[in-house]
């Protein structure tokens, strides 16, 4: 690998990380806000980041951003938002084509870093407001995004089965919140959240570069040291308390296939050996529940587990016929049991070990995937390379994935059960 | 030493290496230096379309059930004497497959010992082992996958749309099938279909990223059993120029109804099938850019939001752009978008808002030269539309305003349109 990593302190809670690979053709620079996640700062937060990404104070229009963007050669201003611990992150991410592929000598990356401090700093604001059309077009679009939540039973089901595993976290909330929140929200009280996450976030900023001669970090220091700044440091790693009973929760919905969501959880603190445990359980396609309860007793299409660092928890989804979620439940409980056993092969445990690896080594050819790798180390307090992220995991020792699985406990089994009484196919109104 | 073609593009400077091989296989690999990974994929000209067909071999056409070349994918995966997950579980690789309306595709990523991933890809691709009983156990996996789907309303929209689209050609049938037409598979139709498409006159073999042309021809002399072109003949049902049906509407457990707009037109094939492709993309983009008067009008009133975009969909003897987002009023932006194409007919889409399109384009071909993946999936895409690898980028530079203007007269016509929508 060839590439160069550099991480400093720019200024007291802003940190900027220069990660420089010559083979790309492209930058990406993200700037990530980690802030306290609260039930009601959080949609207001999410809100802030959709109207800061679409205008600032010389682009006035969404319509407008998209053209300009365009204009730049496809280039990408987004925002997201995700959960770490009880943290809400809010990130920012603009990608352009590098500079010498430009038609007409255009300065692309320059011009985007423009837009971006702008749509950060200068946002489209007059007498504390948004800008009403755009405030208004935004509220639509969060309502959209709230309502259409319900069109992706997966992920429908995944938000649902959250609520139950993290009653009274943080991480129960959602980032959108619900509708009548979303109605109900003020322009005035999206301006404040905007600038208390200004002043208070702790800030990561990465530029993925194939030449880094931007002077980014430059262009960044300066425009945060020109606001008002008290950062506060987030909650990275919170595991979740373990329920004395199992939580069974159940609903229905119309659909054909059941979905259902278990979570064990551990705080077990050899997060390395908890994602090992995972990865041999259901995450590659030759892990214990792809191989019993896929393939040998064709219960689903899929059965996956993942493990949730911060929060010690490993959830399996799966999605199966009605009749079949106790027996998925029970087979999958199996599995757990028989690593807790000790009943998985040298071989198999090597092979996922390199499963990891290869994954890993594979982040360095992506540069935003190189970027997560960087703050997921500063989310779990361990900032290292792709390398010693590596040895880690091949570090790990059976004894060890022995030892989390026995600290596995079951605490939420969610179900969305398939409702097809009114089910209907399409209307073959044909001429 | 095979005859080797090397393939380059001048701005980006990537090049490929094309070889057609002795054994009949057609193999492109793209050094890629300073990357890590290794991309790989081999594939056949078969997909879910493909359901009638004979060889030379064969006196009459064989008709199949509708989802058997995803199920005969599902089921190469197990060879006679172990799972190949298995395989590549030792190699670290991460392997998939994936079928399509024109094609399935084996594929693996690695970083490290490529070179046994693809004897292990060239090994298993080429052992098909199918009895009775596995075919049995694969039925509820696919089932509960076409469960999976038919719960996707994104999925029923599309499908809806191809539905009234077309009237006979297979496009309009689900990749995956249906519980009742996998019910029909069984071991032998599978040999069939096996024996007739996964022929390497038919397949190719693309690999790119951390590899060496002459490790992978190597291998691929020591992997690849020599075949005999079969002669192979796919014919489709007489596809009229007329919609099957105006509109479909389905209902479904959605929280805001969705909708796919589809306007029919004359496929192509080959270079001029592409251009088509490319110039249909720039009109699709250009009809519904956000600084139009359609455009602001729509979201302004509500009608569309930010996950309104278009698309263009062709292959074999099917070529529709769609147009589709999330709506309470579908029905409104359909009229609307037909009225914007007479008007553009007339007027002529803005000049600005073509520069900045095709800009935008040109930027997103650069982007896809920027990974292993994405450069693999290039050269399938291009492969299968019968161009070489980096014809886009000259397509994009010798558009024409006048191209896409004819492009638009020619391709959207609202008596060859169709609305699907999935609501509550």
């Amino acid at each position: 690998m060839q590439i160069s990593v550099k991480r400093e302190e720019i200024l007291d809670g802003v940190s900027f990380t220069e990660i420089i690979d010559k083979k790309f053709k492209t930058n990406v620079v993200k700037v990530m806000f980690v802030t306290k996640l609260s039930e009601k700062e959080a949609p207001l937060n999410t809100f802030a980041s959709m109207l800061l990404s679409s205008t600032n104070s010389r682009i006035k229009t969404n319509f407008e951003m998209s053209d300009v963007l365009n204009a730049l050669y496809d280039s990408t201003l987004r925002s997201g938002i995700v959960t770490y611990g009880d943290s809400q992150i809010v990130e920012f991410t603009i990608g352009c084509i590098d500079n010498r592929f430009a038609l007409d000598n255009d300065d692309i990356l320059g011009q985007l870093l423009d837009i971006l401090e702008d749509c950060l700093f200068s946002p489209n604001v007059s007498d504390g407001k948004f800008d009403e059309d755009e405030f208004r077009l935004r509220k639509k679009e969060l309502i959209d995004i709230i309502n259409s939540e319900m069109n992706n039973k997966r992920y429908y089901a995944f938000n649902q089965a959250c609520k139950s595993i993290f009653v009274g976290e943080p991480s129960a909330f959602s980032h959108y919140g619900d509708i009548e929140t979303a109605e109900n929200i003020k322009s005035e009280e999206v301006y404040e959240a905007y600038k208390k996450l200004i002043k208070t976030s702790h800030v990561e900023i990465y530029y993925v570069s194939p030449t880094g001669e931007f002077p980014v970090k430059e262009r960044f220091k300066k425009a945060f040291s020109q606001v008002e700044r008290e950062p506060v440091e987030g909650i990275m790693r919170t595991p979740s308390p373990i329920k004395p009973e199992v939580l069974y929760k159940e609903e229905s919905c119309e659909m054909l296939q059941a979905q259902v969501v278990m979570a064990y959880k551990t705080h077990h603190e050899n997060v390395d050996a908890c994602g090992l445990f995972s990865r041999i359980l259901g995450g590659t396609a030759f892990s214990k529940l792809f191989v019993n309860v896929r393939e040998k007793q064709s219960l689903c299409y899929y059965c996956s587990s993942s493990y949730i660092q911060s929060k010690g928890t490993v959830y399996i989804v799966s999605g199966v016929e009605n009749d079949n979620c106790e027996k998925l439940v029970k087979a999958v409980d199996e599995q757990i049991e028989a690593i807790r056993k000790g009943e998985f092969t040298d071989e198999e445990f090597y092979n996922t070990k390199l499963f990891i690896v290869n994954n890993m080594r594979s982040r360095s050819d992506f540069p935003g995937s190189l970027a997560s790798w960087y703050f997921s180390g500063y989310c779990s307090g361990e900032i290292i390379s792709l390398e010693e992220g590596m040895e880690k995991i091949m570090n790990v020792t059976r004894e060890q994935i022995i030892e989390v699985a026995n600290t596995l406990v079951l605490d939420t089994v969610y179900t969305l059960k398939a409702d097809r009484t009114n089910m209907e196919g399409g209307q073959e109104d044909g001429e | 030493m095979e005859n080797r073609q090397i393939i380059k593009d001048e701005l980006t400077k990537n090049e490929c290496i094309y070889v057609k091989h002795k054994s009949g296989l057609d193999i492109f690999v793209c050094e890629m230096e300073g990357y890590s990974t290794v991309d790989a994929l081999f594939g056949t000209k078969y997909g879910s379309v493909n359901t009638c067909f004979k060889t030379k071999a064969d006196k009459e056409y064989t008709t199949v059930p509708e989802g058997i070349a995803h199920f005969l994918e599902h089921k190469l995966f197990e060879n006679e004497d172990n799972d190949v997950f298995e395989l590549y579980a030792k190699t670290g690789a991460s392997a998939n497959a994936y079928t399509s309306f024109d094609r399935t595709c084996y594929i693996f990523n690695c970083s490290e010992n490529y070179e046994e991933s693809l004897r292990i890809l060239l090994e298993f691709v080429q052992s098909p082992y199918f009895t009775q009983e596995t075919v049995d156990k694969e039925q509820g996996i696919i089932a509960q996958e076409i469960n999976m789907c038919d719960d996707n309303p994104d999925n029923v929209v599309f499908f809806n749309t191809l539905k009234c689209l077309y009237h006979n050609h297979p496009v309009r049938i689900n990749i995956a099938g249906t519980i009742e037409s996998i019910a029909k598979i069984n071991a032998e139709l599978l040999y069939k279909c096996y024996n007739t498409f996964y022929n390497l006159n038919n397949m190719v073999l693309i690999i790119a990223g951390n590899v060496k042309a002459d490790e992978v021809l190597k291998i691929a002399d020591e992997k690849l059993k020599i075949c005999e072109d079969n002669g192979l003949e796919t014919v489709f049902p007489k596809e009229t120029d007329t919609v099957f049906q105006k509109e479909m509407v389905s209902k479904m457990s959605v929280g805001i109804p969705i909708f796919n707009i589809g306007f029919k037109s004359e496929p192509g094939s080959g270079y001029s099938g592409y251009k088509a492709e490319l110039e249909a993309t720039v009109a699709s983009t250009a009809l519904i850019y956000p600084s139009t008067v359609l455009y602001k009008s729509m979201t302004e009133e509500g009608l569309i939001n930010t996950t309104f975009s278009s698309e263009v969909f062709c292959g074999d003897g099917f070529f529709s752009v769609m147009f589709s987002g999330e709506s309470e009023h579908s029905r409104e932006v359909y009229r609307r978008i037909c009225e914007e194409v007479e008007r553009v007919k007339v007027e002529g889409i803005d000049r600005k808002i073509f520069e900045n399109v095709k800009k935008s384009m040109y930027g997103a071909v650069i982007r896809e030269f920027n990974g292993v993946t994405s450069i693999g999936s290039v050269i399938l895409n291009t492969y299968f539309a019968g161009v070489s690898p980096f014809d886009s980028m000259k397509i994009l530079k010798e558009m024409t305003y006048e191209d896409v203007m004819k492009c638009i007269i020619e391709r959207f016509d609202s008596e060859k349109s169709v609305i699907s929508i999935v609501e509550k």
